[in-house]
């Protein structure tokens, strides 16, 4: 203390006249002054005011932390150094004191990271196998990106991926996380570009000083910045965060200024002291994700899997109908003589097909029952009519006039033309009935090939290498003779078999012949004789179909002793019948 | 480690994004001087026993049309002004420059550096002039971005008149 003495003179050296005032006091306030000396030894004395002080400092203390956190602030260096000091001189108390907390922290660490592991693989698992992964995996495939990213994009609500503590004025990094997903780029550069960016946005809007640029959108990124007196708080989201994040922003901003407002006033570059934001700004490194859809139960899965399937077969079956009914009416519609005016498919009940239908046309039933439609499947109604289809009137041509295998019917545009063999008899009747088949208006066989003309020419052949000898001035046969004569009348036979199948009869001339060795008169009876000889001895009485005349030719220059036959071809010729 | 804002302040086409392409660290793209008027690069540098990262606040050349946005000098601790050898106006114009920097933030260490000094023999730039810049207390250092002479230097100038502050 370095007041006045009140025990002293207040005079000085007017000893004299206090001496008595002294004594007056003494004796007036000798109480007081002993407990005046008594205080004053006390506050002199650190030991009874440490003493003092423990009595109330407990409460003090209380009161002090319900007011403001100024006692936290002031006393966290104190105890921090304090603790460091303690653990520098005397780890082992220190570990063995944190021991039974540590080992639970770590064990409840690791449960956390393999919950997260398992969540996460479930999550992929579940994601794997689903529609909604399978299109998933679909993405990964197109975009070239891998599954797990895609699984984790899609299923993101959002996710703080990076925080940035900014001091405001320089733009520096006090201090930056990240999560683990997150690829951050040089955090300083970017801290200092982020605040020339807010400035820039500033200047160019002309805005206040306490305003600034509070989002930033890129892609799907969006970084929230929240700011304080002397930092900055920057969060760089990937998805949509809620808006009450905001708010944890906020409080998370001042709790730093209020932890740290010394280092952030004084800061000079040094961002070591700012190690101490990590667990706050970590604090905000949240995400969250899709909540899975609720799992519905086996039988409602089972149903509803149950209900697809029939639909799916249901339509499956709808689409093969619709396409084999497709299939048979085309069938139908192409089928040469058929026309299909109406072709309705019935869920319930028998098709109905309505047209009309040539009765030589293929039997619609055979051209149904091929697609697989029985007789009451499909109720046919098709009315006769005629149709001017080729293949039709080619048939509907053989089946009127009878024509032989061996014709061949061709049929355009009305004309209808022969081709083949046949006999001269149904030729001659083809020519008069063709043009009254339906459909037809010319006929045409210039390319038939009359078969009757053909064999007369060629039995006429070998008769007229009959020749059949006689002896001088005989007519009587000889046996070589008769022999020949047998010949003659075999080639005879056919060609009466021949004049019967065409329904006619063929002129067949037997011819005398003589020498030239007698008179004419001579020479013309006994060549008479000789074919009356021929024709007696061939029995043309036997040949109904043919009509024979008999000629004595007599002596010619080239004639001999000897008999032949000539065949008149024409006289059977269909075209000298039509004459 | 100790970090720092620089600004590079200087006429336009003095070279200074240039000077310092070679030595910096740096993400951005030149075409944020264009549109948002400033690029942000990285040195890091070891002053004494103290490492320091120097946050390079690269600012587009100013010059008739476009003016530098004071925002940007905020908080720096810090200026490398350039000027280009081969322009005596450039040089001049740093003196405008240093006093809008000293009115923006205050009495800052900075280092004034004439770059192409590898054209030295065209240089605009006379010994008086530098001399007089010295006179006032500045420090003047030659470099060139075509050669890299005198860049680090420059950086180390800086970061020590920064850490001595």
């Amino acid at each position: 203390m370095s007041g006045p003495d009140p025990r002293e003179s207040p005079a000085g050296n007017d000893t004299g006249a206090t001496e008595p005032f002294n004594e007056l006091r003494s004796i007036l306030l000798a109480p007081e002054q002993e407990r005046l000396r008594q205080l004053q030894e006390r506050l002199d004395d650190p030991r009874h005011r440490a003493e003092d002080l423990s009595g109330v400092l407990p409460e003090a203390i209380a009161i002090r932390a319900r007011r403001d956190d100024r006692l936290l602030v002031s006393m966290r260096p104190v105890v921090s150094e304090a603790m460091r000091d303690s653990m520098r001189r005397d780890p082992k108390s220190f570990a063995d004191a944190l021991f039974p907390a540590l080992g639970s922290a770590i064990r409840k660490a690791i449960a956390a990271t393999l919950g997260e592991m398992v969540q996460s693989l479930n999550q992929v698992i579940e994601n794997t196998f689903s529609v909604r992964g399978l299109k998933w995996r679909l993405e990964a495939m197109r975009t070239g990106r891998p599954f797990a990213e895609i699984v984790l994009l899609r299923s993101l609500v959002y996710r703080v991926e990076q925080v940035f503590l900014v001091h405001r004025e320089t733009g520096l990094l006090l201090q930056h996380v990240e999560s683990g997903a997150a690829a951050a780029k040089d955090a300083d550069m970017a801290s200092a570009m982020l605040t020339a960016i807010r400035d820039f946005a500033r200047d160019t809007f002309d805005a206040g000083t306490e305003d600034s640029l509070n989002s930033l959108n890129i892609g799907d990124l969006t970084v929230w910045i929240e700011q304080g007196p002397h930092a900055i708080v920057a969060a760089v989201i990937r998805g949509t965060a809620p808006l009450s994040f905001k708010d944890v922003l906020r409080e998370t901003v001042e709790r730093i200024h209020l932890e740290q407002l010394e280092p952030l006033d004084d800061f000079q570059g040094d961002a070591t002291p700012f190690e101490a934001s990590r667990p706050a700004l970590e604090s905000c490194l949240v995400a969250q994700y899709a909540v899975p859809e609720q799992e519905a139960s086996p039988v409602l899965k089972i149903a509803t899997a149950t209900l697809a399937l029939v639909i799916v077969i249901a339509l499956a079956m709808w689409a093969y109908a619709a396409w084999t009914w497709r299939g048979a009416v085309a069938a139908l519609k192409s089928e040469p003589g058929i026309v299909v005016t109406e072709a309705e498919r019935n869920w319930f009940g028998a098709n109905l097909v309505e047209g009309l239908r040539d009765p030589l046309s293929k039997d619609p039933r055979e051209i149904l029952a091929l697609h697989g439609y029985g007789s009451a499947d499909v109720r046919l109604d098709l009315q006769p009519f005629a149709s001017s289809d080729a293949g039709i009137v080619t048939k509907r041509a053989r089946e009127v006039l009878q024509a032989p295998d061996a014709v061949e019917f061709a049929f355009d545009n009305g004309a209808l033309s022969a081709s083949g063999t046949a006999p001269s008899p149904w030729i001659a009747r083809a020519r008069e009935f063709a043009p009254f088949v339906a459909g037809v208006r010319s006929y045409a066989d210039e390319r038939l090939l009359d078969t009757t003309a053909a064999a007369i020419k060629a039995e006429a052949e070998r008769l007229r290498a009959v020749r059949i000898p006689f002896a001088l001035g005989s007519a009587e046969l000889v046996p070589e003779a008769a022999e020949v004569a047998r010949s003659g009348a075999g080639i005879l036979s056919a060609l009466d078999t021949i004049a019967r199948d065409a329904g006619g009869t063929l002129r067949i001339r037997i011819v005398g012949q003589a020498d030239a060795s007698g008179t004419d008169a001579t020479n013309a009876r006994i060549s008479r004789l000789r074919a009356e000889a021929i024709a007696l001895a061939v029995n043309t009485a036997q040949f109904r179909n043919l009509e024979f005349d008999l000629q004595g030719l007599g002596a010619t220059p080239e004639s001999d002793r000897t008999v032949t036959f000539q065949v008149d071809e024409s006289s059977l010729s269909p075209r000298k019948a039509n004459q | 480690m100790i970090q720092k804002k620089i600004c590079m302040l200087g006429s336009f086409a003095v070279g200074k994004t240039s000077l310092v392409a070679r030595f910096v660290h740096s993400i951005y793209r030149d075409q944020y001087l264009t549109t948002v008027g400033v690029k942000i690069d990285k040195k890091q540098v070891r002053v004494g026993d103290n490492d320091v990262t120097l946050i390079l606040w690269d600012l587009h050349g100013e010059d008739e049309f476009q003016k530098i946005r004071s925002a940007y000098l905020r908080g720096s601790s810090g200026f490398l002004f350039v000027a280009d050898g081969t322009r005596r106006s450039t040089f001049d114009k740093i003196h405008e420059l240093q006093e809008n920097a000293v009115s923006a933030v205050g009495d800052v260490p900075f280092v004034v550096l004439v770059n192409k000094s590898d054209l030295k023999p065209e240089w605009d730039v006379d010994a008086e002039a530098l001399g007089a810049a010295t006179d006032r207390g500045w420090t003047v250092l030659e470099t060139s971005a075509r050669t890299g002479e005198g860049v680090e230097d420059a950086f180390l100038a800086i970061a020590e008149s920064m850490l001595r502050r």
